[in-house]
């Protein structure tokens, strides 16, 4: 009996290997999608699989979206009555800024409401596997010196755990995105010509708030500074910082 | 309200953590997955960066060990099912990678030039359903199980199994008038 075994000819047609599909993006590439994804900040859907779901479970599941997408249609609705009309019509447009960000908002400000403002840039590099790691910055308003302490046997020390932006500073992330830092009333106002000094038009202005989520910054409000528009930010933060540069 | 918050954040950590991991570990496969089904790198480009963009929404429900590549494939397949039903969702996210793919034919264009017997074994492929090549390509490309090839297409061990088998069957016949000889039992 002849026990040798052939590979099965179907492999033969395989096009590539797993290693070699992955090798066709460059290090940066992966790091930069990983990045990006992380980035998203999109409510993770937590539904379970309906593998196992009874059909009365699937047909209250599908009548519970249909329910949901309902809402979230009548609440565009209402939010295009609200801001469009106003913005359209080159009136003042409502700079509140939404309900989950209030309260990152408040603590904002109460941080700048106890002296002069100061944003910490804070850089991190994880290793992601050999040959790619991803780089994480995220900006801190804050009014004190920040301070870490660290034990070492039983010596302490407080140092100054990152740079200070200054007023006037060029903050630059990509070669497409820039922006400058003013202290007095501490906003970072966009100058680049590729995202563009944001106008009122919510069609901009979404697509701005896009940019500065791919770049782990969020839109917090805006302002005015010599006339020109201005964007508060505050970070993304579910940045986990392992070293800092 | 703050401990919530620490907690929060916390449990943010730890998906990320989770996800880096993943992609660490099974970015390989998922490129591999999708690069072998696409012909054109702007569609592969974008399926790629969906899927994980999908599987980081669903972290949380990510299962762990050897059912997570399966589950992984079964993501991935129903983006470019989407896509072939003209549901192409193209992600910013996605423009570096369509740039890196797009600089060399993408490998699934080299079978076309693929001879002799595997050449007819390539037009008997091809003459099957999409259901029955994603099952032959699911067994023999990711060498998946029965079991996982039910998690990738959402249905039994069993029925996976019988689906795979008529599939076989289906291939034999494709190429029964003139190659049946090279594949014997082995497919």
């Amino acid at each position: 009996m002849n026990d040798t075994t052939y590979p099965n000819p179907l492999g033969e047609l395989n096009p590539v290997s797993d290693a070699e599909a992955a090798r066709l993006a460059g290090p940066e590439t992966h790091a930069l999608l990983l990045e990006s994804i992380l980035a998203d900040t999109g409510v993770r859907d937590s539904r379970r699989s309906t593998r196992f779901e009874s059909r009365a479970h699937v047909a209250w599941r599908a009548m519970h979206r249909r329910t949901l997408l309902l809402g979230g249609v009548v609440a565009v609705a209402a939010v295009l009555v609200v801001v469009l009309p106003g913005s359209l019509a080159g009136s003042r447009v409502s700079t509140e800024p939404p309900a989950a960000q209030a309260q990152i908002l408040a603590h904002i400000a109460a941080a700048l409401s106890r002296g002069p403002g100061t944003i910490v840039i804070e850089d991190a590099r994880t290793q992601l596997f050999p040959g790619a790691s991803i780089r994480r910055k995220s900006l801190t308003f804050s009014s004190e010196m920040i301070t870490e302490t660290s034990t070492t046997g039983h010596q302490e020390r407080t140092f100054r755990s990152a740079s200070y932006l200054r007023s006037g500073d060029q903050l630059v992330d990509t070669p497409s995105w820039s922006a400058i830092y003013t202290a007095t009333d501490n906003t970072i106002s966009t100058v680049t010509e590729d995202v563009g000094v944001p106008t009122v038009a919510p069609s901009q202005a979404s697509v701005f708030e896009r940019k500065l989520r791919k770049h782990l910054y969020r839109l917090a409000g805006r302002s005015t500074i010599d006339g020109r528009p201005a964007l508060k930010l505050v970070p993304v933060t579910r940045s986990v910082v392992s070293s800092r540069v | 309200m703050a401990d919530n918050g620490a907690v929060r954040a916390t449990q943010a950590n730890q998906a990320q953590q989770r996800f880096e991991a993943l992609y660490a570990a099974h970015h390989a496969a998922v490129f591999g997955y999708v690069m072998r089904r696409c012909v054109r790198a702007e569609d592969a480009a974008d399926a790629i960066a969906e899927s994980f963009l999908i599987t980081w929404r669903r972290i949380d429900d990510s299962p762990a060990g050897e059912g997570l590549r399966p589950w992984l494939f079964g993501i991935a397949r129903r983006v470019l099912a989407n896509q072939r039903r003209g549901q192409r969702r193209h992600l910013a996210l996605a423009d570096r990678l369509q740039v890196e793919l797009g600089r060399q034919p993408l490998p699934l264009a080299q079978i076309e030039q693929a001879d002799g017997e595997l050449a007819e074994l390539r037009d008997a492929l091809l003459t099957l359903s999409d259901d029955d090549r994603e099952l032959l390509t699911l067994e023999v490309w990711e060498e998946l199980s029965s079991e996982q090839i039910g998690v990738v297409l959402g249905c039994s061990p069993g029925a996976a199994r019988t689906r795979l088998h008529r599939a076989r069957r289906r291939l034999h016949a494709a190429l029964a008038h003139t190659q049946a000889e090279i594949i014997g039992g082995e497919i």
